[in-house]
């Protein structure tokens, strides 16, 4: 009888304790809808969303130009910075620093930055360039690494290295390497975009005013605005006109740049822990708070918004991706699944959860379905453009069948593999979601800086890339368990 | 294309106007008939068009909704998926939808049962439960006949069923395809199966049909022009 209940197959065992652990998550978390009538402000919303208004041109123009400044000359920086660590990324201490680099979510770093620059171009964009450089390192590592596995038997065993590195791999590595820091440079983007939620003056930080102002009008054509630059960065983002770019954005972003030397020894100061800088106070007094009254709650919500948005993306993933998927529906039906795809998962998981903040209230509910809604999309759109590789019989069943039967199966694996690796992102993302006033850590993490407790909101910074990195081996581990492959993840279309 | 079906006499009566692909050839115009109840095996060197030959046949069949069973030769098994599972799918047609993906989680036990003695048949009776992806191609081979066998159609279309099984398996699973099946159209490579289980071989020559006839009635003479000529022409 028991066998019957306990899934036999490894894939059902770890399915089941996700399944379960989340539904325990629900149980004990603080999910409810706070607002007294969200069916009047979603009316709001929603008249808005069909009759979108623009922000005057001039402010418009000058929040797409910081934002796409930003977002250049941060991957740009990213880019160079990662090659270069990419080359030593043999050395275990590389390794680490470029994990601890992109455990920090961009907007944290961004409210690190700001106390050291205050609001200006240089925190926009070294938010950005800071983590992306830990990310483009190891991918480009790892393509190298890629290259240098299949071209190494071809090879006089005694050229140097520097000849090998131009003959073999860079051939066949530079339109891999342009792929990835181009898909970044959307992400950078979308980056560029939610900075505005702490302040700078991006899209993001339109978008901001425009929520808590209730102009839901605005808030949609900005979207709009946001979504046609994703939309069409394949024509307008290709390299050739990157050094144009760079120029222009440099020579736009330069006045406001400023930096000072003594800022470092005051923030160097400020993150030291306050016991360390005070005499007679001791260090667990000083701790012991923080830990039981933010660290742990803190990393609780974190780890229950992640895990139940987790699993709740894995099924809205399962159920969306046919939308896209060649073996269903006709080209009329997949146009529009691709658009609606296309519409949620470019939607920053920080404008959704805002969203839905002002519609449900504080409790961890809007950002579980903010972060499901925005990975859910991306998992349906990566599965559903791999079950196209799928060919099926001439006698293949139809409809619900093929989905169960014929489908599902066989893309379960890849599934499994681009879910596993959503899985990290969540996490990150959870713990940033709290700066809208959900407990999870960033909650905590922001309330530090708005008292400026900068060594508090070092420690829980510090906890939430230790949580990082713990679910990525996490992850690893269940891959592992799962024989599952281990390879990137492009999500770029 | 096509011509009227005599229902009575022929399962199949076909006129084909001939198969192009990307501005070639691939099967020349050809009618022909099949009586209800015969075997007939195809048989020709490989690319000649024996596959398009069975595809045609295939979807004329499909499109006057006489139920087949079908075994490609890529046998389009789902690997995730349990023997049980992939033999099950020869009758999706014939539960409901609900009724089918109850049986994802919770097997049917008399599906269970009559699927078992299939797999009994053709050696594979400890594979219930096993994934098709762990299995050997020829026991892979073996799963897409049973699911052939499970699916209960009247006619069989199937693309060098047995080509990755030993003789004796290969054998006894000609045997349980003709049993199970009253028409028959299978493309065989080995000429013997082909005459012993048989009553008809057709022999495809670069797209052409060269050779039609009673297995009894052929010469080894006449098998050896159908491999032969392909050069010539």
């Amino acid at each position: 009888m028991l066998d019957k209940i306990i899934p036999v197959s490894k894939t059902g065992r770890v399915l089941s304790g996700f399944g379960l652990l989340a539904l325990l998550c629900w149980i004990s978390g603080d999910i409810t809808i706070t607002t007294a009538t969200p069916g009047a402000e979603f009316q709001r919303m929603l008249a808005g969303l069909l009759h979108p208004q623009w922000p005057s041109l001039n402010e418009l123009i000058h929040a797409i130009l910081q934002t796409i400044s930003y977002a250049l000359l941060g991957v740009a920086l990213a880019a160079v910075g990662g090659f270069l660590l990419s080359l030593l990324f043999h050395l275990r201490l590389v390794r680490v620093v470029c994990a601890s680099l992109r455990a920090v979510h961009e907007l944290f770093w961004g409210l690190l930055l700001i106390q050291l620059f205050g609001l200006q171009p240089l925190t926009g964009l070294l938010a950005i360039a800071i983590p992306y450089t830990g990310i483009l390192a190891k991918i480009y590592a790892e393509i190298r690494q890629e290259a240098q596995q299949r071209h190494k038997p071809y090879l006089p065993a005694q050229c140097t290295a520097l000849s090998r590195f131009f003959y073999t791999d860079w051939p066949f590595i530079k339109t891999d390497f342009a792929h990835y820091t181009l898909y970044r440079f959307e992400c950078g983007l979308r980056s560029g975009t939610i900075l505005g939620f702490i302040g700078l003056p991006t899209l993001g930080f339109q978008l901001e005013t425009a929520f808590m102002q209730g102009h839901y009008a605005d808030v949609t054509g900005l979207l709009l605005v946001f979504y046609g630059l994703i939309a069409t960065i394949h024509w307008w983002g290709q390299f050739k006109f990157w050094s144009l770019y760079l120029t222009a954005a440099l020579y736009y972003l330069w006045p406001g740049m400023s930096f000072n030397v003594n800022d470092i020894g005051w923030l160097l100061e400020q993150i030291t822990p306050a016991p360390w800088r005070e005499i007679n106070s001791s260090f667990s007094t000083w701790f012991y708070p923080i830990v039981s009254q933010q660290l742990l709650p803190g990393l609780w919500n974190t780890l229950v918004t992640g895990q139940i948005a987790l699993v709740l993306s894995a099924l809205l993933g399962l159920v969306l991706y046919p939308l896209l998927s060649n073996h269903f529906g006709n080209p009329i039906t997949r146009w529009t699944g691709h658009l609606s795809l296309v519409i949620l998962r470019s939607t920053p998981e920080l404008i959704l959860g805002f969203a839905l903040l002002l519609l449900w209230g504080p409790s961890l509910l809007p950002a579980i379905v903010a972060l499901a809604i925005h990975n859910g999309a991306i998992i349906g759109h990566l599965t559903g453009r791999h079950s196209n590789n799928i060919q099926l019989r001439p006698d293949s069943a139809q409809g619900v069948n093929r989905y169960s039967y014929e489908i599902t199966p066989r893309i379960m694996n890849q599934f499994l593999v681009f879910t596993f690796y959503r899985w990290e992102v969540i996490m990150r993302e959870s713990a940033l979601l709290g700066i809208l006033g959900l407990h999870t850590l960033g909650f905590f993490i922001d309330s530090a800086f708005e008292s400026f407790r900068l060594d508090v909101a070092l420690i829980l910074i510090i906890a939430s890339a230790l949580l990082n990195i713990g679910v990525d081996s996490a992850g690893r581990i269940v891959r592992q368990y799962l024989h599952l492959p281990t390879h990137r993840v492009i999500e770029r279309s | 294309m096509t011509a009227a079906v005599k229902q009575d006499h022929f399962f199949l009566d076909l006129h084909c106007s001939g198969v192009q692909y990307d501005g070639k050839q691939i099967l020349q115009p050809f009618h022909l008939q099949f009586p209800a109840g015969q075997r007939v095996a195809i048989l020709g060197a490989s690319g000649v068009g024996k596959t398009t030959l069975l595809k045609v046949i295939f979807d004329h069949l499909n499109n006057t909704a006489q139920k087949t069973a079908l075994i490609p030769q890529q046998l389009g098994l789902v690997e995730n998926l349990s023997v049980y599972h992939n033999v099950y799918i020869g009758r999706l047609d014939r539960f409901s939808t609900i009724s089918n993906l109850v049986n994802l989680v919770t097997p049917k036990a008399n599906a269970k049962q009559t699927i078992q003695s299939i797999l009994n048949k053709l050696s594979l009776g400890n594979k219930l439960n096993v994934p098709c992806g762990e299995l050997s191609g020829g026991q892979q081979q073996r799963v897409a006949i049973a699911r052939a066998i499970y699916r209960q159609a009247n006619t069989l279309i199937a693309d060098e069923p047995v080509a990755n099984l030993d003789q004796n398996q290969a054998e006894i699973a000609l045997t349980a395809m003709m049993e199970n099946h009253t028409n028959c159209i299978l493309v065989l490579h080995n000429t013997q199966q082909a005459l012993k289980h048989c009553e008809r071989i057709i022999g495809i020559t670069n797209g052409q049909i060269t050779l039609d006839s009673a297995s009894k009635q052929i010469s080894a003479q006449d098998l050896t022009d159908v491999y032969l000529t392909r050069d010539a022409g």
